[in-house]
Order: structure tokens, then C-alpha cells, then sequence
């Protein structure tokens, strides 16, 4: 990768290229700032930035701290403002705590001679220095929202890629892999194009019922060449008569309480394993047989438990049915969301 | 299930925690729920692609 070769993006007059991002746990990019001032914001993921050329102040309520060309700066989520300048300086703003008092401790600082670490992944840069204005490095900018990378889509929500989660033997999940996503109905031109260009979908594991997959009709995957559509519903099948219907998931409701009282939603899980076993192997099956060529997408429905879907997945079950979900759109839910329901780095996987 | 309030839909640790209890003691864990039902052959093939 060379940073020439990647394609600038501009926002306002402030230009990026992104050097490393799909399929990975972080986004790394360079951005040239000219002299200026851009409102504050926020960022929901973690941030490591290092100055590779010009200098400037970073305020903090302690107190003004210089920075320049050689300086890192780590910015954890949530309470740390981007810099904006004024002419002629980088300014920077963010709080102390997010450094000295963050719930978690700072991710190790970057290294300066262009090598940084995180976790186990190691960037390496060479850039040459444009002396075009204020030049920052931005070595990483991680999105780490409970170790998962985001997948952003204009017409589905909650697509993640399930590498980087912590194993108990040590490693991670693999990146690429294995992406869970929520109903693919919605799916735009250029978002079939990212999952199955740039990140390698090819096979997508279908969980809906048959009467649901009837309801909603064809999706924009399935027109794509190259992409096998295997549906495997993790529900009975009740049919589409209503009272029949109805009646159906009444008794099921009462079996979920059963199998497990002291939490519905767990003998619900606990229910895809016992009533639909060979859905569930199927679908895990499809996954240990899918292609080389990159990622699946499992394609379940929006609603609750993501946590458990995620890890369900990972372990190889279907993501859990639920209703097509007000919840899933809200990243900020969803990014606390994972964290609680993430396993700690102790228990999580044994398969 | 659309009647059911929006909490109902939101995800808990203690869910899954529960969820993966469970998986261990019925079935002795995924990889056991999985060698249970056909997939022993497959583990190290799910292994090798899912771990990094």
C-alpha cells in the first residue's frame, strides 16, 4: 500500500486519504489541515493521532501542552473533542480524563518511527511530509466498539464484521470472515458492491422463516452472480394462517419459559438448538464451507440480543430472530451494547 | 412480537452469559453441541477459518 496511490477525499477543505480500513479493526488515514477552524465534535471510537509535520497547542483544562511534529496524542471515545485551528496552528481539544482517567487505559502511544501497535496489529507507514500547511499523521483511528469493525451501509444496519474478538487461547477472531448483518432487503447498489467487491462476500446465510422470505421477495444479493443465498430458518416454521400463527408463538413463548425460567430470552436461544438443530448445523456447515474468497454475511433479523448474536454466530448458531428493530439503527446503543454483551477475553470462545 | 415493548428487544450480557452457561452444560459447549449434530469433522475446518 502507498500512500500515493490512495484517493484523497476532501471534507471542507481538509483532505484525507485512507491508507488501511477494510476488513480491519482500524481505519488509519493522513490528513493534510490547512490553517482553520472546524467546529467541535465528538467520535464514538478510539483515536491515536501523530503529528508528522507542522505544530500546534492541544487544550487541556490543566493546561495548553505543545504539540508537534513527532507528537501523539490519544483521544478515548465519547469525551474528546477534535482539534480545530486557527490560522497558522493546530489547535486541539480534549479532555484530561479522556487520557488519565479513560474507564480504560490508554492504548500504548505510536511509535515515531512510523510503526504503531495496537493490540496484536501492527501498522507500519512511511509518508513523506507534504509542506503544504499543518500535516498530521493520523497513524490509527480505531474503531473498537467491543473489538468489532463496523460496516457502514446505506440500506442495512448493524453490519459487523466479527474478527478481532478476543480468544481464550489467545489471537482473535479473524477479520473478513464472518460479518453479521441485520435484514439485506435495503441493500443499494454500492453497498452489494462493498460487500462483495472490496470485503468478499459469498455465501449469505439466510434465518428468516420461509413465510417472511416469501413476504419480503427477492434482495439485491441474490441477483449477484457468485453469491450463494443459503437459507436456513432457525424457527419453526408456523405458515402464514394467522390464528394458527398466533397460537404457535404463544406455545412457544410458554416452551422458551420453560426451557430456561429464569430468562425467556435464553430459552429462546436454547430453543433454535433444541427444535431446529439441523437448521442450525446447516447453517454453521455453510459457513466452514464457504469460499475462500472473503467474508460471509449472516443475515438475520434486527431486534434484540446482538451480543448473543454475535457470539452465537462466532461460535457457529444462527443470529436470533426478532422484529424488525427501531433499536439497531442507533450506533451509539449499539457500541455500548456489545461492550456489556461482549465475553470477557477470559471465557469467550472454545469452539 | 411487534407488540412487544422496545426493551424486550434490547441485548443483555446476562442473556448471553446465561445463553453460554447453558450451551455448556446441555451440550457441552459449541464445539460439543456441534460434534452432537454432524459437524465434528467440520471444527477444525471452523477453527482454521474463524480464528486469527
Amino acid at each position: 500500500m502507498r500512500f500515493a496511490d490512495c484517493e484523497p477525499e476532501w471534507t471542507g477543505d481538509r483532505q484525507f486519504r485512507v491508507l488501511l480500513s477494510t476488513g480491519l479493526t482500524v481505519t488509519q488515514f493522513v490528513g493534510v489541515i490547512p490553517p482553520g477552524r472546524a467546529p467541535s465534535h465528538q467520535h464514538t471510537y478510539d483515536e491515536v493521532v501523530h503529528v508528522l509535520a507542522g505544530a500546534g497547542v492541544v487544550h487541556l483544562p490543566a493546561g495548553d501542552r505543545p504539540i508537534a511534529q513527532g507528537s501523539s496524542v490519544y483521544l478515548a471515545p465519547g469525551n474528546a473533542a477534535l482539534p480545530g485551528e486557527q490560522p497558522g496552528r493546530c489547535r486541539w481539544r480534549c479532555s484530561a480524563s479522556s487520557i488519565r482517567r479513560g474507564a480504560r487505559p490508554p492504548r500504548p502511544p505510536p511509535e515515531t518511527d512510523g510503526r504503531l501497535t495496537y493490540g496484536s496489529l501492527t501498522a507500519r507507514l512511511r509518508l513523506n511530509a507534504d509542506d503544504t500547511g499543518v500535516i498530521l499523521d493520523v497513524r490509527a483511528m480505531l474503531r473498537v466498539w467491543g473489538g468489532m469493525t463496523w460496516i457502514n451501509l446505506d440500506g442495512a444496519v448493524n453490519v459487523r464484521d466479527l474478527g478481532g474478538l478476543p480468544l481464550t487461547a489467545g489471537g482473535t477472531t479473524a477479520s473478513g470472515q464472518l460479518i453479521r448483518a441485520d435484514n439485506l432487503q435495503e441493500l443499494t447498489p454500492g453497498d452489494v458492491k462493498k460487500l462483495v467487491r472490496e470485503i468478499g462476500v459469498t455465501v449469505v446465510v439466510d434465518l428468516r422463516s420461509s413465510a417472511e422470505l416469501r413476504a419480503e421477495g427477492p434482495a439485491p444479493l441474490e441477483a449477484v452472480a457468485g453469491v450463494r443465498h443459503a437459507h436456513y430458518p432457525v424457527l419453526p416454521e408456523l405458515g402464514s394462517a394467522a390464528e394458527v400463527v398466533s397460537n404457535a408463538i404463544l406455545a412457544r413463548s410458554k416452551r422458551d419459559i420453560e426451557r430456561y425460567p429464569d430468562d425467556q430470552q435464553t430459552g429462546h436461544y436454547l430453543g433454535y438448538l433444541d427444535e431446529r438443530p439441523d437448521e442450525v448445523a446447516a447453517a454453521v456447515r455453510s459457513i466452514a464451507t464457504a469460499g475462500r474468497r472473503g467474508a460471509r454475511a449472516l443475515r438475520g433479523r434486527q431486534g434484540p440480543d446482538r451480543g448473543r448474536r454475535r457470539a452465537g454466530a462466532r461460535r457457529g448458531f444462527g443470529p436470533p430472530r426478532g422484529d424488525r428493530g427501531r433499536l439497531c439503527g442507533d450506533r451509539g446503543a449499539g457500541a455500548r451494547d456489545h461492550r456489556t454483551a461482549a465475553p470477557d477475553p477470559g471465557s469467550t470462545p472454545r469452539t | 412480537m411487534n407488540t412487544r415493548p422496545a426493551d424486550a428487544h434490547l441485548p443483555r450480557a446476562a442473556t448471553m452469559r446465561a445463553f453460554l452457561e447453558q450451551l455448556d452444560a446441555r451440550y457441552g459447549g459449541a464445539a460439543g453441541w456441534l460434534t452432537a449434530n454432524g459437524l465434528g469433522d467440520d471444527l477444525g475446518r471452523l477453527r482454521a477459518k474463524l480464528a486469527a
